[in-house]
């Protein structure tokens, strides 16, 4: 049985693998950002992204969308945008007998790959339409609920550059979202790269790489992925030092933070974690990928307080500190240093 | 490599994990130990230092006292199974592989068997050089180090003990049971005093003698004993010469001028004027012996004309001790003519032994000589026979009428006639010249005045036995007493040197003393140690029984008692004694 598990795991980390190499048959660069989305639609959580416009956010998540063989919507999030416009509504519609009743029809939510694009546009009613759709893998339309089909897999997108007539996520649904991923400016390289390949013949569509089943034997698969009491503890240790009326915590969170992290924080730590690991070829977490994960998972989990925002100070600087203030092994002082 | 034959993970990490708990309590022990050495160090040096020798190798239990807190400091920090997992973890690089096996709770599902597997092979990995929990570090070497300079310290001769200042001198606590004049002062308190504020004073004595003898007996300190034993024979030696002092010393004065106008009384009116009343009594008894005839009288009129003079100058206790000294001399010159008669009768039938006392008693009054005369005289007397006994009768007879008009002699000799006479008489005559012979009974002032000298005396040697030992002067070369060098120096700059008593040569002259270098240096090592030889003196007796402190009672411009007569009791020759007494009359 070992074995068998060594080799789905292996077999995983092959798809995967390919995965990633289909995607880069598109995406040029942003191996970080891919990552972590994969990160996240192991961990079954969803990504919210966030960049200048122009970075290929768009583009990565059609591109994700395809090489899963899964189905895929988008909705460009506007002011005017409803929540009906998201999760459907009944219409009245006549049959052939011209008896008139009411139908249902499905918004773009129904879909396994959902792209929220500028999600920010829309207004907070909107937002939270979509918000409990994430939450709750269902929604609730005329008073009859409705189960989106596994996997359901939100990337929202968000610029943050134009605020004018943005409606900015409230923090308790940023916390809706497993990882805040950064989209990083491409390198000389890498723009070179895309100027190459997007001012020529358009090349072909990344064929399918993973089929829905395999997403969901993935997603089975990193909750199998074993965690020592230490690592959760370290985790633990990690987010509690986040409140900033924690006697644990650094100076720089009681300073520039006005909440930390909560529950839900350690939980996405963990469960990132072993996407992680399993991405890894590993059956089990370690402390660094603990530290590897932190920062996307716990970025837009802590409010930054009015002196935090004033100084500059990011919650990626925060979560540094964190880092290097929390240690490993909790009774590491106790012992001589190797 | 050695875990390749182990099956299980949980062997595998035991014998992983006792290593690296033994190097950690090696560790510690180390540390223990070095914490040892580094506190044994001063404490050895400390022992050397206050001079405990023994103590310096005793500091090296301070290495095994660091040991043992260390390990008993260690046994609550034992690292736990997680902890040596994670340690193990982060050296051999194996991302938590053996914690997360270590920690599952059941290692049959896939999963599980996969970490165990990881864990394993991290486990089978022996760990980089240098990377496991060190033993030794730097700082250790403070242990060899605090060992040999302990041993060193050890073997270190001690330094040399601090000079102690000497004690006070008399601060020492001195012990005796006995001790001379304490018995003396005691007995003071039975003799019979003169009057009820005398008793008070000479039981005060004893009573303090009693007390000092007592604490000596429980030891006390010799300087406390010393002053007490000075202040009881001052006491004893101002009782004794209480005669005269204060209101009656102008009567002592009177009597004194009286007998200093007749020259048999010379040495007896010394002696009174001294306050010895027993050297008084002897030298009058040698008077009575002595004197003969109208010389007699006249010493017995001169002391009825000193007591007079003593009782109208209201010394009563002076005119008392006269008046007794008159009426013994009579007694005594009774005793003594009779036996100068008895013996001139006797003629040739007297022994060579008797006629030598008598021409001896004649001369300086001897008691020793009257007693040998009164011996020969009985042994003279045995040895006649009747006719002879009636010849030395008759002649006592005739002496007897001779003297008959002149006084008591004359009854005596009749007396002595008469038992010559008869058998009886014959051996009652014989007892009364044996009793001659003894010692003539003291007066009770006398006595008195015997028993003060004697516990004034005592007292004195026992003043003596208390001076420590250390104060007797060292005598120093050269000086008076011991062999000076022989001669004087002949080497320029050096001074004669004294041959012990006689005058030195000092010849040679002394240069100027160049001061460009050190020429000699002083190195006495004379006791070394012990304070310099000498005493400060508070009193400086003249004569046993005598303090310095005795005169100075007198007002200014009158003579003290002591002082009276001074010039007749001087060494001055007598031509001179009338010139030089003109400087101090007496009033």
């Amino acid at each position: 049985m070992a074995e068998e598990f060594e080799a789905r795991l292996a077999e995983a980390t092959r798809t995967t693998s390919r995965l990633f190499d289909a995607i880069a048959q598109v995406i040029v660069g942003q191996t970080e950002v891919v990552e972590q989305t994969l990160w996240a639609l192991l961990a079954g959580g969803h990504v919210l992204l966030e960049g200048a416009p122009g970075l290929g956010k768009t583009l990565l998540v059609k591109t994700i969308a395809r090489c899963l063989e899964l189905e895929f919507s988008r909705i460009q999030f506007t002011p005017d945008l409803m929540p009906s416009d998201v999760t459907g509504t009944n219409v009245l519609v006549a049959d052939e007998t011209g008896r008139r009743s009411f139908s249902l029809q499905k918004g773009p939510v129904f879909t396994q790959v959902l792209l929220a694009d500028e999600i920010n546009r829309a207004t907070p009613k909107t937002q939270s339409a979509l918000l409990e759709a994430m939450q709750e893998a269902a929604c609730t339309i005329a008073g009859t609920r409705y189960e989106l089909s596994p996997p359901f897999f939100v990337l929202a997108t968000e610029n943050p550059i134009e605020m004018e007539g943005t409606y900015p996520l409230p923090e308790a649904q940023l916390d809706r979202f497993l990882l805040k991923v950064l989209v990083p400016s491409p390198s000389e390289d890498e723009m070179t790269q895309i100027l190459v390949r997007t001012t020529g013949h358009e090349h072909e569509a990344p064929a399918s790489v993973l089929s829905r089943e395999e997403v969901l034997t993935l997603r089975r698969l990193c909750r199998d992925i074993a965690i020592a009491e230490p690592v959760v503890r370290y985790a633990a240790r990690l987010v509690g030092a986040s409140d900033p009326s924690s006697p644990n915590a650094p100076e720089v969170v009681r300073r520039a933070l006005r909440y930390g992290a909560g529950v839900r924080g350690a939980q996405s730590l963990v469960l990132v974690s072993k996407a992680v690991a399993l991405l890894a070829g590993r059956a089990h977490v370690s402390f660094a990928d603990i530290a590897r994960v932190s920062k996307p998972v716990l970025r837009h989990r802590m409010i930054r307080s009015f002196e935090g925002e004033a100084d500059g100070i990011s919650t990626d600087q925060v979560v540094e500190a964190l880092l290097e203030h929390v240690a490993t092994r909790p009774t590491a002082g106790e012992r001589p240093t190797a | 490599m050695a875990l390749r034959g182990l099956a299980t993970f949980d062997a595998a990490f035991t014998q992983r994990a006792r290593r690296v708990r033994l190097r950690v309590l090696l560790h510690g022990l180390l540390g223990g130990l070095t914490s040892g050495a580094v506190v044994a160090l001063p404490f050895a040096a400390l022992a050397w230092w206050t001079r405990h020798g023994a103590l310096r190798l005793g500091a090296l239990a301070c290495l095994a006292v660091g040991t043992a807190v260390a390990r008993f400091a260690l046994r609550g920090r034992r690292w736990s199974d997680a902890d040596v997992a994670l340690f193990l973890d982060e050296k051999l690089r194996s991302d938590e592989a053996i914690v997360t096996a270590l920690g599952l709770r059941d290692r049959t599902t896939p999963p599980a068997k996969m970490v165990v597997k990881a864990a394993m092979a991290a486990l089978a990995r022996e760990l980089p050089k240098g990377s496991g929990p060190r033993v030794v570090r730097v700082w250790h070497l403070l242990a060899p180090i605090g060992c040999v300079a302990t041993l060193w310290i050890a073997r270190l001769e001690l330094p040399p003990a601090a000079l102690q200042p000497p004690p006070p001198p008399g601060t020492d606590t001195v012990a005796l049971e006995n001790l001379e004049g304490l018995d003396e002062a005691r007995a003071l308190a039975k003799l019979a005093p003169g009057d009820a504020a005398q008793h008070e004073r000479l039981r005060a004595i004893a009573e303090r003698a009693e007390r000092l003898k007592s604490q000596l007996a429980k030891g006390m300190p010799r300087r406390e004993a010393q002053a007490e034993l000075s202040r009881l024979r001052d006491d004893v030696a101002a009782e004794r010469q209480r005669l005269g002092a204060g209101e009656e010393r102008r009567g002592l004065e009177a009597a004194l001028a009286k007998l200093a106008n007749e020259a048999p009384l010379d040495a007896a009116g010394r002696a009174l004027g001294d306050r010895d009343l027993t050297q008084f009594d002897d030298e009058m008894e040698k008077l009575a012996n002595r004197l003969e005839g109208d010389d007699r009288e006249r010493a017995k009129k001169t002391l009825e004309e000193a007591a007079d003079a003593a009782r109208r100058e209201g010394a009563k206790d002076v005119a008392k001790s006269l008046e007794e000294q008159k009426k013994r001399l009579e007694a005594r010159a009774e005793g003594a003519e009779a036996l100068r008669e008895l013996a001139k009768s006797l003629g040739e039938g007297l022994s060579p032994e008797g006629k030598r006392a008598l021409e001896e008693m004649g001369k300086d009054g001897s008691p020793q000589d009257r007693a040998e005369l009164g011996r020969e005289l009985a042994k003279a007397l045995e040895g006649l026979s009747d006719t002879e006994k009636k010849r030395v009768a008759e002649k006592l007879k005739a002496r007897a009428r001779e003297l008959g008009e002149k006084g008591r002699e004359g009854k005596t000799l009749e007396h002595l006639q008469r038992d010559l006479a008869t058998p009886d008489g014959q051996k009652g005559l014989a007892d009364a010249l044996k009793e001659l012979a003894q010692e003539p009974t003291e007066s009770e002032v006398e006595r008195r005045d015997r028993a003060l000298g004697d516990a004034a005396r005592e007292l004195g040697q026992g003043e003596s036995r208390l001076q420590q030992p250390g104060l007797v002067p060292v005598p120093i070369e050269g000086g008076s007493g011991a062999p000076g060098n022989a001669g004087g120096s002949k080497d320029p700059g050096r001074a004669g040197v004294s041959r012990g008593g006689e005058r030195g040569e000092h010849g040679a002259g002394t240069k100027a003393v160049d001061g460009d270098g050190l020429r000699a240096r002083a190195a006495a090592k004379l006791n070394p140690g012990a304070p310099n030889a000498g005493s400060v003196v508070g009193r400086t007796p003249g004569r046993t029984g005598e303090t310095a402190r005795t005169g100075g009672t007198g007002r200014l411009g009158e003579a003290a008692p002591g002082e009276l007569s001074g010039v007749e009791r001087s060494g001055i020759p007598r031509e001179y004694r009338e010139q030089v007494g003109r400087y101090f009359p007496a009033r």
